[in-house]
């Protein structure tokens, strides 16, 4: 039968064909590099199937980085953002926000940096890695977007970088407006990554101290949800709290995702503990905040945390029971300075809805990529993006802040706020402020 | 030698676990009702749950009655079940039930997107009614009011339904069709109404254990997988088509899922699926269930 | 799910791979008067071939994900469509796969293809006979949760087991496999493909020689009537066990390829609704075809993608097309092929 020649036969001819394609090198993808720098500056190029160039041979010299994205500045059109974050899923209720945002910042320019439009090609991560991983593939390969922004989720954010870095047929700059690991300050630093977000240690790290001397608590029980952000936040409060002369009586680590914390609150209850110390994002932290009352005696064992438990997306549904929580975040949508407040007004208008860390998150990462292209006159390459973001300062609803050029993070201030009912509804009312905190420290 | 703390604690936890056992069998129950006495892979169960429990939403919000979303969200959701049944799923009775499979997981996907689009997609909660929004004592112990009514619900819906399946003619028709159905057809059991009946059954109590958990597990994003998951487990611990697996099923993977949290969190992330596994192991068929040919 | 002999399934409701089993499984029913042409495949491949040499960039890349995961549809076919096990755990073996040669490549800097596909192979042959052996004790929705049950509990392993598996945040910086010769790398988009386009081949062909031979009709014996055939004396365990280890092994090359092309693995890779994704390819596509499922998983990635991209609303379109897909399609996607070759021809 012919199969049973062809299909070994074409076997070894695609593996004789794959060892030829690849060459003895460092994985610089040339080929398709080379392809796309000769390509014409791409206006917004419908889902064809064939791309005008057809990749000759293979081109073993390292592309040359800003060439691709030279060829779009050269021709003056527009700037195309690949803007993902995840509007469906578990996820929506942080990544619709941050949309929200960052779309409202670009209007509030007019759409428009360094001179030139600026088009958002808008892609939905889905709230899982995979999902976000192929559309940042999608937005480079076949939309060859100039700049990159958004991602949730860590695991996207590490991908993309990689991919970025070791894949990508052009190297783009990526904006990350959430993810907020603590490595990639230090040992995951990327020259294709700044981050506009947070690192997750840095709201704890003041928290230490400020919980032991400031609130004179001794004892505390720790939470977290059990993935890799928390004990990044959690583990850094805990560290600082110790080092001030504190005691933590015990550890729980709810599976991530958990919607019955009842067996966790039972063991806190039962501890001799003063406090705890929790961080649940999402669902998982509505539901621990609202079982917590129900377990837990408030006046004898205190609501401390991570202030992502009782952000604007949570606090609706935890209502009263978030009452009394303290807890630390870069953002609340009480703070009082004139940009949060136009922001805060700005997107109640338009979204009917508060905006809280996520939003902000999104906003500023908008506004980091306006202002950097202004200052690169529209040039959207990479390396003079970068240089021109690190160092930048401005007032944001979070307050001022800026761009470390050591880190590729924000430095920002810090908040301590209280779960008070205001006019019957419940706000983070901030109590105390640590201003510049740096989002690594040893 | 045992403080009193240390028998407090315990007792709290069983407490823990039988709540939660309880609220998983109310999420079973109708599902093993559809997968015994009609053969087919509803993997809409989670959907009519999710549905139920945005209904009670809505209805609590307009009327602050926790009681009328109880009565309201089943009758809206087994309505929408009837629909189902109707058109899409009975024409594929006489398919393979893969065929099911494919259908089922569509609506799933496509009633996720509706309730977002309708409800929003931030997470919601409904608060507990009075009087059960407070705590209680039991035994000396203090604990969560609510919890207690769940267990209160569960027990009592158990034994209605028990009560059903035993003691009344409909109870021995159902009980008739899941062991044979071309018997009972012969015994000139209309099986198609039955099918349609327990069908919109199914739903209903789904709907019905979506307001009844909306308290305690909330409203979210892909709670209907989720549910959709502890469902198929405690059915199948149980047994397909028993009630009575259903109940004993769901105390089980309740009160392990508790004591798995307690004892050894680091793996509690699997306690519920290694139960069910070490269950399955040693028999097959479920608790109670059947064997299959 | 497998059924009771006397089950009502045994009328005219066909199940996927068509009427009768004397028909051969493979055989695209155009060209009946010929047994199994292979003219179509012929063509196919060669269209596949020629595919990197007319356009890279991102097609390509949609092409050689479809072929990682035309992959992996076939070997749960094996599983579910040729043998009737409906296994609802197959994200298992991807990911041992995945995992394996991404801790291979990321942590230990091993990104020999040689060296990777035997260490998979090996895990996962080992790993299938473990839990097909414990699996096949049960039938049924009971399989369908037991094999769910150990592919979570592989899930929780990866997400918890942070040093090896990365945690979490999964495990980037796997780089392209390097083939034969220390230094030759199928790096580029291209050359990559080929390689992914060999395997596939490759694997198809040997799936297919394997579903042909007389072990894959009693496989599907199996599937229809598995009390006669343990009255015709056959050793139904062992063959189950047999047609899920195979599986096993070529989700596991599959998991490989994915990691590969990915360069990233994280536990979402595992969890339950890859599982579900994959079946729903072996199905939307003809199960007991082995050409369905490949099909099948071009249909679900290029609709989703498009999908998703063109809106937010795209579960409903999404769960829509499923739905009306299944009222009006019965036998997969092959299925329409026949139904429409056969009103021709």
């Amino acid at each position: 039968m012919k199969l049973r020649i062809l299909s070994p036969l074409g076997g070894i001819v695609c593996l004789a064909l794959a060892a030829c394609g690849g060459g003895a090198a460092p994985a610089s993808n040339a080929v398709a590099a080379a392809s796309s720098a000769a390509a014409k500056p791409s206006t917004a190029a419908p889902a064809s199937a064939k791309p005008a160039a057809a990749a000759s041979g293979s081109a073993p010299a390292k592309p040359a980085a800003s060439g691709a994205a030279g060829a779009s500045a050269a021709a003056g059109g527009p700037i195309k953002i690949g803007w993902i974050s995840s509007l469906s899923g578990a996820l929506a209720p942080a990544g619709k926000p941050m949309d929200n945002a960052f779309k409202l910042y670009l209007s509030q320019v007019g759409n428009k940096a360094g001179g030139r439009d600026i088009q958002v090609i808008t892609e939905d991560e889905a709230s899982n890695p995979k999902d976000g991983l192929d559309k940042v593939k999608k937005l480079v390969e076949q939309d060859k977007v100039d700049i990159l922004a958004g991602l949730v989720l860590t695991p996207s954010t590490y991908a993309a970088v990689d991919y970025i870095e070791k894949q990508a047929p052009r190297k783009v700059l990526l904006v990350g407006t959430n993810a907020g690991a603590n490595d990639m300050d230090t040992t995951k630093k990327s020259d294709y990554f700044v981050r506009a977000a947070f690192s997750n240690a840095q709201a704890n790290y003041p928290m230490g101290d400020y919980v032991f001397n400031t609130l004179k608590i001794k004892k505390v029980y720790d939470t977290y949800s059990d993935f890799a952000a928390g004990p990044e936040k959690v583990e850094t409060f805990a560290a600082g709290f110790k080092k001030a002369g504190g005691t933590i009586v015990g550890t729980e680590k709810p599976p991530f995702p958990s919607t019955d914390f009842a067996a966790f609150l039972t063991k806190i209850k039962a501890s001799d503990a003063e406090a705890t110390y929790n961080f649940e994002p999402g669902n998982d932290g509505v539901q621990f905040t609202k079982q917590y009352p129900q377990f837990i005696d408030r006046t004898k064992i205190k609501y401390l945390g991570a202030g992502d438990n009782v952000d604007e997306s949570n606090l609706p549904a935890e209502g009263q029971s978030a009452v009394g929580a303290i807890t630390t975040l870069h953002y609340y949508t009480t703070l009082d300075n004139p940009e949060n407040k136009k922001f805060v007004a700005d997107y109640q208008a338009k979204f009917k809805d508060s905006p809280g860390s996520f939003a902000v998150q999104g906003y500023d990462g908008a506004k980091l990529i306006v202002d950097g292209l202004n200052k690169t006159n529209g040039n959207p390459d990479p390396k003079a993006l970068m240089a021109a973001m690190l160092g930048s300062k401005w007032n944001s609803p979070r307050g001022p802040v800026s761009i470390s050029p050591e880190f590729h993070d924000i430095v920002q201030n810090i908040y301590v706020a209280e779960t008070k009912l205001v006019n019957g509804k419940p706000q983070n009312v901030v109590m105390k402020t640590f201003e510049a905190v740096q989002p690594y420290q040893k | 030698m045992i403080s009193a703390a240390t028998l407090d604690f315990v007792f709290s936890q069983v407490l823990n676990g039988v709540a939660y056992g309880l609220l998983i069998f109310l999420l079973a129950a109708g599902l093993t009702l559809i997968f015994g006495m009609m053969d087919v892979v509803n993997l809409a169960h989670g959907s009519f749950y999710m549905v139920g429990a945005y209904i009670g939403l809505s209805t609590v919000r307009l009327t602050h009655n926790f009681w009328l979303a109880l009565i309201v969200a089943p009758i809206v959701v087994g309505s929408l079940g009837l629909i189902v049944e109707g058109s899409l799923l009975r024409p594929l009775y006489r398919r393979i039930q893969l065929d099911q499979v494919i259908l089922t997981f569509g609506l799933a996907y496509m009633v996720s997107d509706i309730v977002k689009w309708i409800w929003g997609a931030d997470i919601q909660s409904i608060d507990p009614p009075p009087p059960f929004d407070g705590a209680a004592k039991v035994l000396g112990t203090v604990y969560p009011s609510y919890r207690l009514f769940v267990i209160g619900v569960g027990t009592l819906i158990a034994i209605l339904l028990w009560g059903i399946q035993q003691r009344t003619r409909i109870g021995s028709v159902i009980r008739a069709g899941v062991a044979d159905k071309e018997m009972a057809s012969g015994l000139g059991v209309n099986v198609a109404a039955m099918f349609t009946g327990v069908f919109v059954f199914g739903a209903a109590l789904a709907a019905f254990s979506g307001v009844v958990a909306g308290p305690i597990l909330g409203l979210y994003q892909g709670m209907d997988s989720d549910t959709l998951i502890i469902a198929l487990i405690v059915v199948v611990v149980g047994g397909l088509g028993t009630l009575t697996g259903a109940f004993w099923g769901g105390l089980l993977i309740g009160l392990a899922d508790t004591f798995g949290k307690v004892l050894i969190p680091e793996f509690s992330l699997f306690l519920t699926f290694a139960v069910m596994a070490a269950v399955l192991l040693v028999r097959p068929s479920g608790l109670f269930g059947r064997k299959l040919a | 799910m497998a059924q009771s002999p006397s089950s009502p399934a045994a009328d005219e409701s066909q199940g996927p791979s068509g009427a009768a089993p004397a028909r051969d499984p493979l055989s695209l029913p155009g060209l009946a008067h010929k047994r199994a042409s292979d003219i179509p495949y012929a063509v196919a491949f060669l269209a596949l071939l020629v595919f990197p040499f007319v356009t890279t960039g991102y097609p390509l890349t949609v092409l050689t994900e479809i072929l990682v995961f035309g992959l992996f549809a076939m070997s749960l076919d094996v599983i579910l469509g040729y043998t009737g096990l409906p296994s609802f755990g197959h994200a298992a073996f991807f990911g041992l796969g995945a995992y394996g040669t991404a801790v291979l490549s990321a942590k230990l800097g091993i990104s020999n293809l040689g060296i990777s596909l035997l260490a998979i192979v090996g895990l996962t042959v080992v790993a299938a006979a473990v839990l097909g052996w414990l699996a096949i004790r049960t039938a049924g929705v009971y399989f369908l949760m037991l094999t769910l049950a150990f592919s979570q509990m592989i899930f929780a392993a990866a997400q918890k087991w942070t040093p090896l598996t990365g945690g979490s945040n999964g495990l980037p910086g796997v780089r392209r496999p390097t083939l034969f010769v220390p230094g030759l790398v199928a790096a580029d988009p291209r050359a990559f493909y080929l390689l992914v386009l060999a395997v596939f081949a490759s694997s198809f062909f040997l799936l297919h020689r394997l579903v042909t031979s007389p072990f894959g009709r009693s496989l599907i014996g199996i599937r229809e009537n598995e009390v006669r055939m343990r009255a015709m004396g056959y050793n139904v365990k062992a063959y189950k066990l047999t047609a899920f280890v195979i599986g096993g092994a070529f989700g596991g090359i599959a998991g490989l390829l994915y990691a590969y092309f990915n360069n990233f693995v994280s536990p979402s890779d595992v969890y339950w609704t890859a599982s579900g994704t994959v079946l729903l390819m072996v199905l939307i596509g003809g199960a007991g075809t082995l050409v369905g499922p490949v099909l099948g998983a071009a249909f679900f990635l290029l609709l989703q993608n498009a999908l998703s991209s063109l809106t937010e609303r795209w579960p409903i379109i999404l769960g829509a097309v499923f739905v009306i897909f299944i009222m009006f399609v019965r036998n997969g996607l092959v299925g329409i092929w026949t139904q429409v070759s056969a009103r021709r021809g």
